[in-house]
């Protein structure tokens, strides 16, 4: 484990200069803070720039994603962040309280997904004292890097600090003080970190979570349609070798298209294997390659499994739904219509986070069942106002 | 082929591989026969080679073998439920449906525990006293471990077995009563459970301390999964030669699995009763049993000294898969492998929820 972070006491001392950071920053028009952290983020983008060489050459260590993979989080998360789709998002904040700094603490994330976290806080005059994750303070840390180089005033704003979990000291030092608290992490993260948060703190909880995707049976009037569904599908699933909050592990089909499940299950194997080569998945450790070959087994068993190297596809008809173990592995299943599709993923409960959906024109029952409904295909890449938790991303210190 | 024709062919070798002798020659082709027989002929498994490879009809050795949590979803056999004469359960220490191993017959069950337990546990004495840490197969008949004990008081026992762990509940005092006895009677013993039972014999006896007489032996297996407490391979080896007196050579780990029918043994136990030499404390396969360290991702054998997942291909699973892809994470040392735990309870480096939270949620 890293520790790269001051000692407790320093820690209380970071709060305070990080306050008077603030009021610096709020000094700042928001359009100038806007111009700034869109610069941060199109530097950390520039392949041939020194900042997004390094932050790359981090990133391939730090993630075990390969180098497309990476590139698309990337692009894909840095790339919204426009000064014009900034300022747009500023304008939509409830400004009545707004918070002067805040903590974050960033524990087991997928590496994009401090982005909005570090940079968001900036732009609204807030300051970020975060904690990242000890496996992985890549971005974090070059986030950082990038908005002290590019305005000194933004940078005192943000400090980063990596330690274990474990070490209590710290965490009490880091919670000490902050009116407004963001946890992204697990359950038994944000629990613990709930656990200790001060009276008067108000706790923003990032739960970990999966995604689905339900394909209509209007959708799949022919099979040129579903093959692009199936295309679009493959993309939500490798991305990130399929290990985010958003990330599908499970797609259910509607009886009735001319496209059966069990055909969009080959065609979705078909396409997956497609991404092999220019989107090749990451290395599996012990333990989930472990995992893969026990849902891929019981896969095998239950239903019909297309296998390649990196990738699987199961159909598993009407059988109960299995969380995948993720790195590419997929499950497609049968509905009837949408309340078959609600009791499909109610074992999930509160956990599913995302449902990425092709066809059906009347989705707003689908509204219920995950905070962020999407096209499949766009299902790891919100737009900058996607309320990824049921609330606005500015929400708490806009 | 036919299934009698198996039977009788993996009879013949585990007779013939009894002393320890091998041929490994014979062993794969044999199991070339019935993995190719077992494709065919049971149903869950030809889905599993269908699913998981373009089995190459040739070579059946390289047919994938079935990953354990297939018998917790599936009926992995190739006779009618009605045929089963026994049918072995996972002790449902972890989440989810327990597995289950259907057996038509127990005959090569039989023969190779013995076989591989007269070599390993008992290979300098015909019979002594055992007392068995594990409930007794009348009061667990589902479990492959109570049987095999049971079995073992019939081959191995000197008088009746003593089982003092009855309706889940250790008896210490009968424990240090026959503990006593042994020692003041100088008559050696065996010692044979679960290492959650020794754990808690430990946590029991305090500062009690045996120092049972030269001969006596002790057999652990299994892990700490849902259990409360777990203590180290090499801890416990400390433990136990401490409490009960008996060396560390002749404290051996058996490895068994409800899936398998045939059990792995560390050599220790023999070198030392034989006066050999002590090697690497590594577990040892019989004859009729192949054990391959796989490439977890690709599942294909690993160089000897990597890291992998074990697969067993036990010839005594006739009617039901003999090839199994356990999740435990071993290497080849010697004639041997070393195992190293289990490679579960994976979290997707990531945000995605880990498998057992999402449904538990």
């Amino acid at each position: 484990m890293t520790t790269l972070a001051p000692d407790a006491e320093e820690i209380v001392k970071l709060h305070a200069r990080l306050r008077l950071a603030a009021s610096t920053l709020r000094a700042l028009p928001v359009a100038e803070r806007a111009a700034l952290v869109a610069v941060a983020a199109e530097r950390l983008l520039d392949v041939t720039a020194a900042p997004g060489r390094a932050l790359r050459y981090d990133l391939l260590s730090s993630t075990g994603l390969t180098p497309p993979v990476i590139e698309h989080g990337l692009r894909t998360t840095l790339g919204l962040f426009s000064r014009d789709a900034l300022l747009a998002l500023h304008a939509e904040r409830d400004a009545a309280h707004p918070t002067q700094s805040m903590v974050v603490v960033l524990s087991g994330n997928l590496f994009s997904a401090a982005a909005r976290p570090l940079l968001l806080p900036i732009l609204c005059g807030c300051s970020v004292l975060a904690k990242a994750s000890s496996s992985d303070d890549a971005l974090p840390r070059h986030v950082q890097r990038a908005l002290t180089n590019i305005d000194a005033r933004l940078g005192a704003a943000c400090e980063i600090l990596t330690f274990a979990h474990t070490d209590g000291e710290r965490t009490g030092a880091l919670l000490q003080g902050p009116k407004l608290v963001s946890v992204y992490g697990s359950d038994d993260a944000v629990s613990a970190i709930s656990a200790r948060v001060q009276s008067g703190t108000r706790l923003l909880a990032h739960g970990h979570g999966l995604g689905a995707m339900f394909v209509a049976s209007d959708a799949l009037a022919d099979a040129p349609s579903a093959r692009e569904i199936a295309h679009r599908a493959a993309l939500d699933v490798a991305a990130y070798d399929q290990r985010g909050c958003l990330s599908p592990h499970a797609v259910i089909v509607q009886q009735g298209g001319a496209v059966d499940a069990r055909a969009f299950a080959r065609l979705l194997g078909d396409a997956l294997q497609a991404l092999a080569q220019p989107f090749a998945r990451g290395a599996l450790s012990p333990e989930a390659a472990a995992a893969q070959m026990q849902w891929r087994g019981v896969a095998a068993a239950v239903g019909e499994l297309q296998c390649a190297s990196d990738s699987a596809v199961s159909y598993e008809a009407h059988a109960p739904l299995r969380v995948s173990p993720g790195y590419r592995n997929i499950s497609v299943l049968d509905c009837a219509d949408v309340s078959g599709l609600r009791a499909r993923l109610l074992p999930l409960g509160r956990h599913v986070k995302a449902l990425g959906v092709a066809g059906l024109r009347a989705r707003d029952e689908l509204s219920a069942l995950a905070p962020y409904v999407c096209e499949i295909g766009t299902m790891q890449t919100p737009p900058l106002d996607a309320a990824l938790d049921g609330v606005h991303p500015l929400a708490g210190y806009g | 082929m036919t299934r009698d024709g198996l039977m009788m062919r993996v009879s013949a070798l585990i007779g013939r591989l009894a002393d320890g002798s091998r041929d490994d020659a014979a062993r794969d082709a044999l199991l070339q026969d019935l993995l190719r027989w077992q494709c065919s002929n049971v149903d869950v498994y030809g889905r599993v080679v269908r699913g998981l490879c373009a089995p190459d009809e040739a070579d059946a050795l390289r047919f994938p073998a079935v990953p354990t949590d297939v018998f917790r979803v599936a009926r992995v056999a190739a006779h009618a439920a009605a045929l089963d004469v026994r049918t072995f359960h996972t002790s449902g220490t972890g989440k989810g449906a327990r597995g289950s191993h259907h057996l038509r017959d127990l005959s090569l069950y039989d023969q190779g525990a013995q076989a591989a337990a007269k070599r390993m546990l008992f290979p300098d004495v015909a019979r002594m006293p055992l007392v068995i840490l594990a409930p007794s197969a009348n009061e667990v008949p589902d479990s492959s471990l109570s049987y095999m004990l049971d079995r073992f008081a019939t081959w191995f026992g000197a008088g009746e077995a003593l089982h003092v762990l009855r309706d889940s509940q250790l008896d210490t005092a009968l424990l240090e009563r026959t503990l006593r006895t042994a020692v003041n009677t100088r008559q050696p013993i065996a010692l044979l459970g679960t290492s959650f039972a020794f754990v808690h014999a430990e946590d029991s006896f305090g500062s009690l301390r045996f120092m049972l007489p030269s001969g006596s032996r002790i057999m652990q297996t299994g892990g700490f999964k849902g259990r409360s407490r777990s203590v180290e391979p090499g801890e416990m080896l400390q433990m136990l030669s401490a409490r009960y007196g008996v060396q560390e050579a002749f404290i051996v780990q058996e490895y068994g699995m409800t899936e398998l029918c045939s059990q792995l043994y560390e050599t220790t136990l023999r070198d030392a009763a034989l006066g050999h030499a002590l090697g690497p404390r590594r577990l040892w396969a019989p004859g009729w049993v192949r054990v391959s360290v796989v490439n977890p991702d690709s599942l294909m054998p690993v160089p000897d000294g990597e890291t992998g997942l074990l697969r067993i291909d036990d010839l005594c699973n006739v009617d039901t898969a003999c090839a199994i892809q356990t999740s435990d994470r071993g290497l080849r040392v010697d004639d041997g492998v070393l195992v190293q735990g289990r490679a579960t309870g994976a979290t997707p480096r990531g945000c995605s929820l880990a498998t057992d939270a999402a449904l538990g949620g």
